[in-house]
């Protein structure tokens, strides 16, 4: 019976092919625009590290001037970074999981034999290794550095594959030599395709564009005294002792994101009290002054601190689904147009013996496959929806205008579910009409 | 005006397609009005004026490939050789440049023992600053020539005389800004003189609350990478940027960082509010095609489905254009009970966003001129339709009865 319905249902679409038409486009319009806020929205706000969002926490320390609070703000809140000297106190005491420092600078990269005209200015990020296991970096090639290249400040990078491609043409470069400023560093791994959405480690302004294509040990960077200071943002209280980078290392300013993982809330709670003893230990010794103000901040806690997510997104999804509502009101007065000239048709049915059940159904799936077409329609135009907004967004990374394939199937779900829950009236409607009057006008 | 008794009474009869229409208009006027709210504030947020003259600056960040020692003397030989390129105005270094993100922030206080009274932004250069970046002086008097510094890092603790932007000076002494002048104020906690207020100068960041406050004081850095800001001749613009990079490259060992002109800086600095403002314009485009559509397509289904009630007007007398009459005056009242609904809840919706995104209310205005959009849209999707109504032969009247 469902096979005959079908096909009744698509001879009367057919029959009705400009309207129906109208219908799927206007659905699917409507559902390209939710679908494109909707997907932009749920990228910039969705959880980065979805495995790991409990268990990676950035520290904040207060070791700010015994005067002020930092940024003089009357609810006191400590730095967003930290100084060189208790990152690299925090990475020795090895209290967590694993430490990740975040920190970085820029310099001229080329290969060896390159001459120094086709040198390019890059920025580098220097971590630790902990950086690629904790928040799950795939690698193409090789691996990254062992814990020893941490330790000792070893001269090895990783790349990322686009670099790698630019440099090397795409082939295993590992062992190969990159020359960054003076110094030359071996490739011992190379990144495969990866985006990390929002980019939660670093500068929150920065959160949505794509990672840095070179890395080296945070150690290597402290050793070799590499600092640009029109890279780094960097806050002091008091200024270092010299103008050397060496004093810059050992100051109260302020600049390293220092995140560790810490995989249960016992852990959390044993690396508070270590931060605490940490501190105590520090303000014998004459540092932090202030209050104790330590605190460990989740990813997503720290992006909405720093107000990462634009609310426009946000207010562009309230629209189009707004807007969505408006084409499925259009689309009803579609169908019911449709139906209104059905009357005939169902009198004729009733008067032969179907039941009312028997119409629904048959209606219901027409107003289904409008739904469908409506989805599949939508998609593409929303796949084409994606692609204008990646032009038109230049400050986002390309990588946020991409559907999983959940959202896809969920897409076309809810063209047909909103498509029958809107056609029901018509449907409804359609069949409540007196027979034995319709048949004499027939 | 005979008809609206008659209109009424048939909507009566038919009055799920009029409800669904109203809801339509009501839901287009809604979001109609509040997508074009958001748009023009996005409009009128890139549109602020940074206080340069924008179309004619440029900046280069090169570094300055010799001894420490002998930095300040490069930095002035290299601002020498820029400014000598004819269709150059003027140059000058900045430690800084407006809503490029680069920059530096200071606490600005009129007492030495508040720790601020309000943030501002800070730009340091040599006495031509203030031409380069071509801004207005509307009190006051240019930095003397003596108080220009040199030094290597952070000007603004060893500033002697500064200026000030007027928005920054208001917030200070409010109406009695012009006062500023002649005063010493706390840069940092550190004495300083103000000599003359600047009409507009925006600070680096765009988004900042108080991006119209800047300081500007004559104090040059030498540091390792400098910002050349170049204002040139109208229209030589790229010839001069040409020129400018390939004279700084004669130098061995230089390294040209970034280079910008200041229209490219702005349009980066606003990049997510273009790209929102044009976002909102394209829905509604799509949302005026949608409706336009649906008003045409649900008029259309009425005047069919009164084809013969127009027949039998037409042949006891009624003229087209009573017609005509008819279904435009139908059409606006149900716009208008549309409207009416559609004012409620754009302000509601209004109140919603301004409540959960920190967005300001719609004027009334916008209330107002989007009833007469709606109303216009309406009636241009009506019109055909009725007319095609109008055209119907008496004669119909008599065939299916």
């Amino acid at each position: 019976m469902i096979t005959y319905y079908t096909k009744l249902a698509f001879l009367s679409l057919w029959k009705t092919r400009y309207m129906s038409l109208l219908a799927v486009i206007v659905i699917a319009v409507g559902i390209a625009a939710t679908m494109t806020t909707y997907t932009i929205n749920h990228m910039m706000t969705k959880d980065p590290l979805p495995s790991k969002s409990d268990s990676v926490f950035l520290v904040r320390l207060n070791n700010w001037s015994p005067e002020a609070a930092y940024r003089n703000r009357n609810e006191e809140n400590p730095p967003i970074y930290m100084s060189v000297q208790d990152a690299v106190n925090l990475i020795n005491h090895n209290e967590a999981q694993a430490h990740i420092p975040i920190a970085g600078f820029k310099d001229m990269l080329k290969l060896p034999e390159q001459s120094a005209v086709d040198a390019k200015m890059t920025f580098v990020r220097s971590s630790t290794t902990d950086f690629f296991s904790s928040f799950e970096v795939p690698f193409l090639y090789g691996s990254s550095w062992p814990k020893s290249s941490d330790d000792s400040g070893e001269q090895v990078v990783v790349i990322s594959k686009k670099l790698n491609a630019e440099l090397f043409d795409g082939q295993n470069s590992v062992g190969r030599v990159v020359q960054l400023g003076e110094h030359q560093y071996t490739v011992v791994g190379v990144l495969d395709d990866w985006a990390i959405l929002p980019r939660f480690y670093g500068e929150s302004m920065r959160a949505f564009k794509a990672p840095r294509d070179i890395f080296i040990p945070f150690q290597t960077q402290l050793n070799l005294e590499l600092w640009s200071s029109n890279v780094q943002a960097f806050e002091c209280w008091k200024d270092p002792e010299n103008a050397s980078v060496k004093a810059l290392w050992a100051s109260e300013c302020v600049w390293v994101f220092f995140w560790v993982q810490l995989n249960n809330e016992l852990e959390k709670q044993e690396y508070m009290d270590f931060l605490q003893s940490y501190v105590e230990q520090q303000k014998a010794l004459g540092r932090f002054q202030r209050p104790t103000l330590n605190k460990l901040q989740s990813p997503t806690e720290y992006l909405k601190e720093r107000r990462a997510f634009s609310t426009d997104s946000e207010i562009a999804v309230w629209l189009s689904i707004c807007f969505f509502a408006l084409c499925l009101l259009n689309a009803m007065s579609i169908i019911m147009t449709k139906f209104q000239g059905k009357a005939g048709e169902v009198a004729l049915r009733r008067a032969v013996g179907a039941s009312s059940l028997d119409l629904v159904h048959q209606y219901t799936i027409e107003t289904g496959a409008i739904g469908l077409f409506g989805g599949i329609l939508g998609l593409v135009f929303t796949q084409i929806c994606l692609f204008l907004s990646s032009q038109l967004y230049t400050h986002l990374s390309k990588d946020i205008m991409t559907m999983s394939g959940e959202l896809m199937a969920s897409t076309v779900l809810l063209s047909i579910l909103s498509s029958l829950v809107f056609g029901m009236f018509p449907i409804v409607k359609a069949i409540n009409v007196q027979p034995a009057t319709q048949l004499k006008s027939l | 005006m005979k008809d609206l008794l008659p209109i009424i009474k048939s909507l009566k009869s038919n009055y799920t397609a009029a409800l669904l229409f109203i809801l339509q208009v009501a839901i287009t006027f809604t979001i109609l009005v509040n997508a074009i709210y958001l748009a023009f504030d996005k409009r009128e947020f890139i549109a602020r004026a940074s206080g340069l003259d924008e179309q004619n600056v440029f900046y280069v960040a090169a570094n300055l490939p010799v001894e420490e020692a002998a930095q300040p003397a490069l930095l002035d030989q290299d601002l020498a050789n820029i400014r000598a390129f004819p269709g150059v105005e003027n140059a000058s270094v900045s430690s800084g440049i407006p809503l490029s993100g680069w920059g530096r922030l200071v606490e600005v206080a009129v007492n030495p023992d508040t720790k601020y009274d309000t943030f501002s932004g800070y730009y340091g250069g040599d006495l031509n600053l203030l031409k380069a970046f071509g801004l207005e002086l509307v009190a006051g008097s240019e930095f003397s020539p003596s108080a220009e510094l040199s030094v290597r890092t952070e000007g603004y603790r060893n500033a002697i005389d500064i200026m000030v932007t007027k928005a920054l000076a208001r917030s200070l002494f409010s109406e009695q800004w012009e006062q500023i002048v002649g005063k010493t104020i706390y840069i940092n906690n550190l004495p300083q003189r103000v000599v003359g207020v600047i009409d507009t100068l925006q600070a680096a960041w765009p988004s900042w609350v108080v991006v119209e406050h800047a300081v500007l004081a004559p104090v040059k850095e030498a540091d390792s990478i400098v910002h050349y800001v170049v204002k040139t001749v109208p229209g030589q613009q790229d010839d001069i940027l040409t020129q400018t990079l390939a004279y700084l490259m004669s130098l061995h060992g230089r390294k040209v960082d970034n280079f910008e002109t200041f229209t490219e800086v702005k349009s980066r600095a606003y990049s997510a509010e273009n790209a929102a403002s044009k976002t909102l314009f394209g829905v509604i485009t799509g949302l005026l095609i949608v409706t336009a559509l649906g008003i045409y397509g649900q008029s259309r289904y009425s005047i069919v489905k009164r084809t013969k009630l127009i027949g039998i007007r037409r042949a006891m007398g009624a003229s087209r254009g009573q017609i005509i009459r008819y279904f435009v005056l139908e059409n606006v009242v149900l716009c208008l009970v549309g409207i009416l609904i559609g004012v409620c809840a754009a302000i509601v919706l209004n109140n919603v966003f301004s409540n959960a995104f920190e967005l300001g209310t719609i004027p009334l205005s916008y209330l107002f001129y989007g009833s007469i959009c709606t109303i216009i849209l309406g009636q241009v999707a009506v019109l055909y339709p009725a007319i095609r109504a109008a055209q119907l032969s008496p004669a119909i009247a008599t065939r299916t009865v």
